[in-house]
């Protein structure tokens, strides 16, 4: 099957819009109150050693995705039963990021059209963009990247201009202790949206230096977190803690805020546009993960699986809840525990136990640590 | 197979929704599916079902033409022999 390359950059503006996505739409650390930005700023370095972990796991066997890396750790039968399991959370995923993006267009832009139509269009999008392959979703990453910079930048200067930030809102640092940014921090910051970075275990084989991704993926981590700190000190300096509480989309608000001479008004399509372009790299990069899965398990390829795939994300989007108060329930109260926790941590710090393992038995016995290579030399002994 | 592969996947996310909506709502894996299946299927879902059949139609077309494409490289193959 063909491969398909990515360039450092590209990497990077995947890792950047992968990571604002949905966090930037739904806000995130708002358990910690005024101290978000501390808690977010914990996380980077967590979210920093979370991407390292999955580059050292990728690490042990170059040039392997996460699913031949299952085959590898526990056999072909069972690496196809996990895969699927994979499969079934990266689509999961895939079909919340898009909900989230439903609901932002439903409840606060367009309020007539319907949340189904908003998530076939985007899902056929993903689905159109993922069948011409990754290469096509990177390079419109990277494109659209220096906008969304672009965007942010005016959205500031705007609100300064504008007479909305009071710096005194953010005090008092740290008034309830640690606590409350502990609290945020396990597991809802650790594994949104830091450890859904798992899904680029497909994806970094792909990078055209792999000796030099890993930093690249540092800077992606480091660069994605200095935005979404910043937006979170943006929204609190705006809104207030309370504001943020309220609003189910703290950063559209906060763009709402923006009021220059009667005229610079509701500039809510700068917001709508960093919010969409995360959106759709997230939910694409999810729907890769799991096309990628299919490639693995079935034999043919990605592609055949792209279409049909979007249109089911785009229908469990609208099934998986009945309104985002019970989406958002949802995210909080069960999916952490029972899909991420597992599936971003469990079953990759098992298979790095059992990876080490094998490579160690496989340097006592003399035959190197490339078990590939050594199953081959096995059956075809004379090559 | 791609087929298999759609109704695999459709059915393991149905599954994994209800398992979800059950938990939180306090109700039986049953209840859950049923509740899927008879109540959260309003109106408007009938956009989302058409996309669902076309995946479902693009499906057993790429089979077809798979399936199509591999008889011919095996007919090919036997002229050859």
């Amino acid at each position: 099957m063909l491969k398909e390359n990515i360039s450092l950059t590209q990497l990077e503006a995947l890792l950047l819009n992968f990571l604002l996505g949905s966090a930037i739409v739904i806000g995130i650390g708002t358990d910690a109150k005024n101290d978000a930005w501390i808690a977010i700023l914990i996380a980077t370095l967590i979210g920093g050693g979370t991407i390292l972990f999955y580059w050292f796991l990728m690490n042990r066997l170059p040039g392997k995705t996460l699913y031949e890396l299952l085959e590898f750790c526990f056999g072909r039968k069972f690496a196809i039963l996990l895969s699927h399991g994979y499969i079934v959370y990266f689509l999961y995923n895939s079909g919340r990021v898009i909900r989230d993006f439903g609901e932002l267009m439903a409840s606060a832009l367009m309020p007539n059209t319907p949340i189904e139509i908003i998530s076939l269009t985007i899902c056929f999008v993903i689905g159109y963009i993922l069948y011409l392959g990754l290469e096509v979703l990177a390079r419109t990453s990277e494109i659209f990247t220096p906008y969304l910079f672009g965007f942010i930048f005016l959205l500031t200067i705007f609100l300064l201009v504008s007479g909305q930030i009071e710096m005194t809102r953010l005090l008092p640092v740290l008034g309830e202790g640690f606590k409350p940014i502990l609290k945020s921090l396990f597991p809802g910051l650790l594994t949104f949206p830091f450890g859904e970075l798992i899904v680029f275990t497909v994806i970094f084989l792909n990078v055209t230096d792999t000796k030099k991704g890993q930093k690249a993926s540092l800077i992606g981590v480091g660069v994605a977190s200095f935005l979404l700190i910043f937006s979170s000190i943006l929204m609190i300096v705006t809104l207030g803690v309370d504001g943020i509480l309220r609003s189910n989309f703290p950063l559209l608000s906060t763009a709402r805020e923006v009021a220059i001479g009667n005229f610079i008004e509701r500039i809510d399509a700068i917001v709508v546009f960093i919010m969409m372009l995360g959106i759709l790299v997230k939910g694409s990069v999810f729907l890769y993960g799991a096309l990628k899965g299919l490639e693995y398990i079935y034999k043919k390829p990605f592609r055949y699986f792209s279409i049909p795939f979007a249109m089911l994300v785009a229908f469990y989007s609208v099934l998986i809840s009945v309104n985002f108060a019970d989406h958002l329930q949802e995210g909080l109260k069960l999916v952490p525990y029972f899909l991420h926790l597992p599936f971003q941590f469990g079953i990759p710090a098992v298979m790095l136990v059992i990876l080490l393992w094998k490579q160690r038995k496989g340097k006592k016995n003399k035959t190197g640590w490339n078990y590939g290579s050594n199953q081959k030399a096995k059956k075809n002994p004379g090559t | 197979m791609i087929t298999l592969s759609y109704f695999l996947t459709f059915s393991s996310l149905w599954v994994l929704t209800a398992l979800f909506d059950s938990a939180l709502y306090h109700y039986s894996i049953w209840e859950g599916l049923k509740y899927l299946l008879f109540n959260e299927i309003s109106m408007d879902m009938v956009y989302l079902i058409s996309g669902l059949l076309i995946g479902l139609a693009f499906c057993i077309v790429t089979d077809i033409r798979l399936y199509r494409n591999k008889k011919k490289g095996n007919q090919a193959k036997g002229n050859k022999n």
